[in-house]
């Protein structure tokens, strides 16, 4: 029995099978902005297809992963361990990060640029981050702009 | 039977493209902050890939050089976008910001680059170069512009691809 730990979480697919999800948050220097590359496979090992990967996108994400599947999630090399990974593409971060930030600025909250950015994406791959991550906000903004 | 763990397994022509024309928008994102990239149309993206795909240099060309063009009031692009492969390491590639022109408004050389991000390849040990820093399979010049290169010896991808490898002993 494996003990769970921030990195891996066990999911639940639509034929009711176990799949271990392993996420890794890196950082792009090329569009300057954290990314999430992940991996999933069945207990027996077996890895998730990207055909499969798109099917447990939760339902209320699929619309806009049909619209361009291909622009969302796709498999690149993990730039440390070269093995690869599927990868939420990082060119949108940008603007919906500058937008939810504005917003939080002019209310004076304090933010936290990872919890906020990873609340967001995470949810569309399975992981959802407890809600005890919202406290852990720092006194200042992080590296925003 | 395939190595589904350790290598991407490109299952059918869309799968690369998808990836091809990622590393175009990670290039421009790069070169133009994706200003360029953002701005052209659904069908230039798809006459990039039908022009490598089918080997049509004019067609490939003709939005191609949309992306090596920069604004006339700078020298060059943003940053380089480049990756450097070495068979001595683990790492799959090196690749950081690296701008083409320096402060003072000169440009930025090859050697300048390599001397930044790997300076191993280009130590020479007992005063002999023991590697070569290969392009397309050709040995440039360490003093050729860092511009000139991307914007004359990038793949199809718009990255400048280097290899070092073992200078052979013969």
């Amino acid at each position: 029995q494996e003990s769970l730990d921030d990195s891996q979480v066990a999911g639940v697919c639509a034929t009711e099978e176990v799949i271990r999800y392993e996420y890794h948050v890196l950082y792009s220097s090329s569009y300057q902005v954290p990314v999430l590359y992940f991996r999933a496979c069945f207990l027996d090992g077996r890895p998730l297809t990207l055909d499969e990967i798109w099917k447990s996108v939760h339902a209320c994400y699929q619309a806009r992963l049909l619209e361009g599947p291909w622009d969302t999630i796709t498999q690149q090399e993990h730039p440390l361990l070269g093995q690869p990974f599927f990868v939420l593409h990082p060119c949108r971060t940008n603007e919906f990060m500058s937008s939810v930030l504005t917003s939080t600025r002019e209310q004076h909250r304090r933010t936290n640029y990872i919890v906020l950015w990873l609340s967001t994406v995470g949810p569309v791959v399975g992981l959802n981050l407890p809600l005890s991550y919202a406290k852990l906000a720092p006194e200042q903004n992080t590296y925003a702009e | 039977n395939f190595p589904e763990k350790d290598l991407l397994h490109c299952h059918s022509k869309d799968v690369i493209e998808a990836h091809f024309m990622a590393c175009i928008k990670e290039a421009d994102a790069l070169k133009h902050k994706s200003q360029v990239i953002n701005e052209m149309q659904k069908k230039d993206h798809k006459q990039l890939w039908m022009g490598l795909q089918n080997d049509k240099f004019e067609q490939f060309w003709a939005i191609n050089r949309k992306l090596m063009e920069y604004p006339p009031e700078d020298s060059g692009f943003r940053y380089i976008p480049f990756r450097i492969y070495q068979a001595t390491t683990e790492r799959p590639f090196i690749q950081k910001l690296f701008r083409p022109i320096a402060s003072g408004g000169q440009l930025h050389t090859l050697g300048d680059l390599l001397k930044d991000v790997c300076p191993s390849a280009i130590a020479p040990e007992d005063g002999e170069q023991k590697t070569q820093v290969m392009i397309h399979g050709i040995e440039p010049m360490l003093e050729t512009p860092l511009q000139w290169l991307s914007e004359h010896m990038s793949y199809p991808d718009n990255f400048l691809h280097i290899s070092i490898i073992p200078r052979p002993t013969d």
